[in-house]
């Protein structure tokens, strides 16, 4: 069969390939680093686990990118070159060629090996993590929040139960142990690890490493109703020390700066407004330490029941230092406090204390007084400092006074 | 070769068809095979027009940080209902058109085995896909999300009727596509033209048979995983309750055992579709047919074997996660040799670029990076990211887009003119392609870099710190784009429709049997059955042995074409069964029963029995009709 391939036409030809390789190589280089601007970027690790991913991620990139690169140019060519010219031409009936067969079979199941090889052993590597931890935080999560317990090897925090922020100790092997009594949750901060799904009726283990200090956002990875996209959370990886002093603090209970705001100046009291939040809320150190009789057991130590711990709200001691309110959805500032005790409804869609706090339910006296004492939930030597977080280039900083 | 020279000119008796029949009371009663595949496709693309508003919408959502176009509840069902949409009420029976009205012509059938049973499949499909619509008037829209994972579903959590409509629906569905699937394999398997070897069978139908026997196979495991779930929303066990001893883990089993060969259910058709159009354009036999065979049987098989990889991120174990991690990576193996024999087809062809060979190679091209993604995911460290962000939205419209709706494109420009006898306007058919592929690209490309920088699904709005603003909206323009390409194909079907140009038999100097009859075929489709000596056998007739040969015309043995139409100017007379309205009634029985469920009131209350009114009425209805077809003369 005669084709006129005349040179020029093999320069066009050229010339298009080289192009359309250019772009893609382009777009190439582009993917790994778009990413990485975001708090939750995936491609911005800082843990050994997540060091491990991103290599794999970047072996199985470049090849992807070679196959791509060759199968489009492939077509490219395929369609400049054999293009009709005259509606006369009947090419050549092939019916295929089996040694292309074979080739074209063979190569991709190298490349595949070449790939599942180091994907088998990074998957064996993170469960044996799981076994040798040194550091376990229990996650319970809610709809939608995340109610933090830390187990008996945390030394100073043996027992503390807090919300949202999880603040953990730096150079230890975490392992974080994942619950639900509700619905299915998955706990992912994409800088520390990969995803792990919150599994009610099972228990699931999640090794972090935490090298750098640094606060990691957090977030919901698995459709858990209407407010699935509001339930964030953070890690906060402190020095042992500072992380040895917060502990301290939240069994200290209250410092005298809440005395002002509740009753007799006695901190081992709430404010009056505070009757309503005992139903689901505890502050550690005060007659609010347990709710009342039928919510406290689920509340405090939440064995994958169904029943009221879905609605049980989280542990408010040291509130006045939470990076946010509302499982990451408002800075925690005074005046975003008043907003959400207002009507936490229109806030965060769903949301159980919607249910019970309405517009008008509290009155801006009652707000202002729960304000003032939820911000004064602090150490006396105030909240230490929030860590930046590393590797991110626009840096997110909560507004933790 | 002699074989066709004795081609038996014997026409069929007794006699009754003469002219179509025409009114709505026909298409009601219809039995008609190309008829039904109308209608399936029609009504599936008011479905894929609708699932793409719905899309919009979510686009418009997520156009910018913190949003409040859309409410949460509001912006879930959406998702929700789009991912059902498309993928049980457009996709899908977009397919089932395809098969319906090509298949039975390109094995040179007059019709599929059980044509009655075709038509009570469209009907169940009609009645399921309004079942599920419906909840929008009610404002409960399903909001659990296609895949509907417990105990999300359960009645704790869900308490509305939204999961109902959803449950009772898709179970609606699958007798749909049961009842159909068995019908189409059957009718492979016996109705094939006289000389048409199973390796001689053109590659779409190839993928009907799979496809069908996938179903088959693949739906009964969603059937008993919402019959569980029905027990559980109606008669308060706990199948998927941990409380009650039940595991939602259970149901993800379930569900993936039936959604992962779905995704093959999906996209095999498209690629039978683009295995006719590219040989056709290219003007060369498809390369390596054998092999496309085999490589789609290995991908129906090693599609049952992966439904664990949905499931990476939930705690199975070391072994299973990288058993099922190996298999999905062995099942890139077949659709990679695909990939290579569609080009290998073209390399050394002569390739005509229509809009239908456009959107085929478009296919190829595209395809190929929801392949690549889709090996990023079996590495399950890598999955463990990705899982559940924008880069798997990416990942599957790559499939699903660029894979099965640019194959159900391109085989719309491409039997469309079989269909109706009228050609579409190139030059339109062409900026509908480019502006297809462009919005397609601008929508979906940055949602890789979304789920880079970590955006989960699901998400009804997201903080302005996150990052993500920007690139969402370049995706929620590319939506646009791609909404205004859809505007542009419409308005190339209404010009087709209304000023088309005839196409005469075979504009496209095709190679399948049904290019030898009229366009539109008449209701018998062919005046005498065909007698099949080749693969492609109108290509053989047209130009010669299939050894190479090429340009040599065999003027001495008669071709398939000319018999046919020398049989037609005899006016035969086919005897065609008649049509019948009992499918039709079935399914109303079907679907009214399936209402009854719903809508428990009105209901009759005979001492401690509270019957609901529909219910009764439906399963009455469905008996009768089911005898009453039974007992029906064919005609």
């Amino acid at each position: 069969m005669h084709r006129g391939s005349t040179g020029g036409r093999r320069r066009t030809l050229t010339r298009l390939v080289t192009l359309l390789a250019l772009i893609v190589l382009a777009g190439g280089f582009l993917l790994p680093v778009v990413g990485a601007q975001s708090p939750y970027s995936t491609i911005s690790p800082q843990s050994p686990q997540a060091e491990d991913i991103q290599w794999l991620y970047r072996l199985v990139f470049w090849l992807a990118l070679a196959v791509f690169v060759g199968v489009q140019i492939a077509i490219v060519y395929a369609v400049l070159r054999y293009r009709r010219r005259s509606n006369d031409e009947r090419p050549e009936p092939i019916h295929g060629n089996k040694n292309l067969e074979i080739i074209w079979t063979v190569i991709p199941a190298i490349i595949l090996l070449i790939i599942f090889i180091p994907t088998v052993r990074t998957i064996y590597a993170h469960a044996d993590q799981v076994e040798n931890g040194n550091f376990t935080v229990e996650v319970y999560a809610k709809q939608w929040w995340w109610e933090i317990h830390y187990a008996d090897d945390t030394g100073e925090a043996a027992g503390v139960v807090t919300a949202n922020d999880i603040v953990v100790p730096q150079g230890k092997d975490v392992v974080f142990k994942l619950y639900s009594n509700n619905v299915i949750h998955s706990f992912w901060v994409p800088q520390l690890s990969g995803k792990l799904d919150v599994m009610p009726g099972h228990e699931n283990k999640l090794p972090i490493t935490t090298e750098n200090v640094g606060m990691y956002f957090g977030q919901c990875a698995e459709y858990c109703g209407d407010s699935h996209a509001l339930m964030r959370f953070k890690v906060i990886v402190q020095p042992q020390e500072e992380f040895d002093a917060w502990a301290t603090a939240w069994k200290a209970g209250p410092s005298e700066a809440s005395a002002e705001f509740v009753a007799d100046g006695d901190i081992a009291k709430v404010p009056e407004a505070f009757g309503l939040c005992l139903a689901c809320h505890q502050v550690e150190g005060t007659n609010a330490a347990f709710a009342p009789e039928g919510l406290d057991e689920e509340a405090v130590t939440d064995t994958g029941d169904m029943g009221p711990a879905k609605f049980a709200g989280p542990n408010l001691s040291l509130m006045g230092c939470r990076t946010t309110i509302g499982a990451g959805i408002l800075p925690n500032t005074p005046e975003n406090m008043a907003k959400w005790l207002e009507d936490p409804g229109a806030i965060k869609p769903g949301v159980y204390m919607g249910e019970v706090i309405e517009k008008g339910t509290l009155n801006d006296e009652q707000i202002q007084q729960l304000v003032n004492y939820l911000e004064s939930l602090k150490p006396a030597e105030g909240c230490s400092e929030i860590p930046v977080q590393p590797g991110v280039e626009e840096q997110v900083m909560p507004s933790n006074p | 070769m002699a074989s066709i020279a004795h081609q038996p000119q014997i026409v069929p008796q007794p006699v009754t068809t003469t002219k179509p029949a025409t009114g709505i009371w026909s298409w009601l009663t219809t039995i008609d095979h190309k008829r039904i595949g109308l209608m399936y496709g029609i009504s599936a693309f008011f479905f894929l027009l609708l699932g793409g508003f719905e899309a919009l919408l979510i686009r418009a959502q997520l156009a910018q940080p913190e949003n409040d176009l859309i409410s949460a509840q509001r912006y879930n069902e959406l998702f929700t209902m789009h991912g059902t949409t498309m993928i049980f009420l457009a996709l899908m029976p977009l397919t089932s058109g395809f098969f319906n009205y090509v298949m039975p012509l390109q094995i040179g059938a007059r019709d599929v085995a059980f044509p009655r049973l075709n038509a009570f499949s469209l009907w169940v499909f009609i009645f399921g896909a309004i079942i599920i619509n419906i909840s929008w008037f009610f404002n409960e829209a399903p909001n659990q999300g296609w895949y509907g994972y417990a105990p999300l579903t359960g009645t704790a959590w869900s308490p509305g009727r939204n999961v109902d409509f959803w449950m009772i629906g898709i179970q609606v569905l699958g007798v749909a596509s049961m009842a159909a699937s068995f019908n189409f394999v059957v009718t492979i398997f016996n109705l094939r033209a006289p000389g048409m070897k199973m390796m001689r069978l053109p590659i779409f139908t190839w993928s009907t048979l799979i496809v069908s026997i996938m179903i088959i196979f693949a739906f009964p495991a969603i059937t008993v995983a919402l019959l569980l779930l029905s027990f559980d929303r109606y008669a308060g066990t706990g199948f998927y309750e941990v409380a009650a001893g039940g595991d939602p883990l259970l149901w993800q089993h379930l569900f993936w055992v039936f959604g992962h060969p779905e995704v093959y259910i999906l996209i095999l058709p498209a690629f039978g579709i683009i295995s006719e159009i590219i040989p056709v354009f290219s003007r060369k036999p498809l390369f390596g047919y054998s092999v496309m065979v085999y490589a789609t049987i290995a991908i129906a098989f090693l599609g049952f074997g992966v439904w664990a990889h949905h499931m990476f991120t939930v705690g199975l174990g070391p072994t299973a996660n990288a058993v099922f991690a190996g298999a999905t990576m062995l099942i890139g193996i077949p659709t990679g040799v695909k990939i290579f024999n569609w080009v290998g087809t073209m390399f050394r062809g002569s390739l005509r670029f229509t809009t239908a060979m456009l959107f085929a190679v478009g296919l190829v091209s595209q395809f190929v990076i929801g392949g690549l993604s889709g090996v990023m995911h079996a590495v399950v460290p890598v999955d463990a990211q990705q899982n559940d962000t924008y880069f798997i939205i990416a990942h599957f419209h790559y499939v699903l887009f660029g894979g099965t709706v640019f194959g159900l494109l391109a085989g719309i420009y491409f039997w469309g003119p079989k269909a109706f006898g009228k050609m579409f306007d190139e030059r339109i058919g062409k900026w509908h392609f480019w502006l297809t592929f462009v919005g397609f690209n601008l929508t979906f490309f940055p949602m890789h870099f979304l789920g880079l920088a970590g955006m989960p699904r699901r998400y009804f709005t997201y903080a302005e710190d996150s990052g993500w603003g920007p690139w969402n909206a370049v995706v929620s323009f590319g939506a646009l784009v791609l909404g205004f390409s859809f505007l542009v194909f419409l308005y190339n079907i209404y010009k087709m429709v209304r000023h088309g140009e005839p196409a005469g038999d075979d504009p496209w100097d095709a190679a399948t049997l049904e290019w030898a009859i009229s366009s539109p075929p008449p209701a018998y489709n062919f005046a005498v059955i065909p007698t099949v000596t080749h693969r492609d056998q109108l290509w053989w007739d047209k130009y010669g042995d299939e050894h190479g040969h090429a340009h040599v015309q065999n003027d001495d043995v008669p071709k398939t074409a000319e018999i046919q139409r020398e049989a037609n100017a005899a006016h035969p007379h086919v005897h065609l069964p008649n049509p019948s309205y009992f499918p039709l009634l079935a399914a109303a029985g079907l679907g009214t029963f399936a209402l009854g469920m719903l809508f428990m009131n009105p209901a009759i209350t005979i001492g401690l029995l509270h019957l609901p009114v529909l219910v009764i009425v439906g399963v009455a209805l469905l008996i009768f009709s089911v005898y009453a077809w039974a007992f029906e003369p064919a005609g």
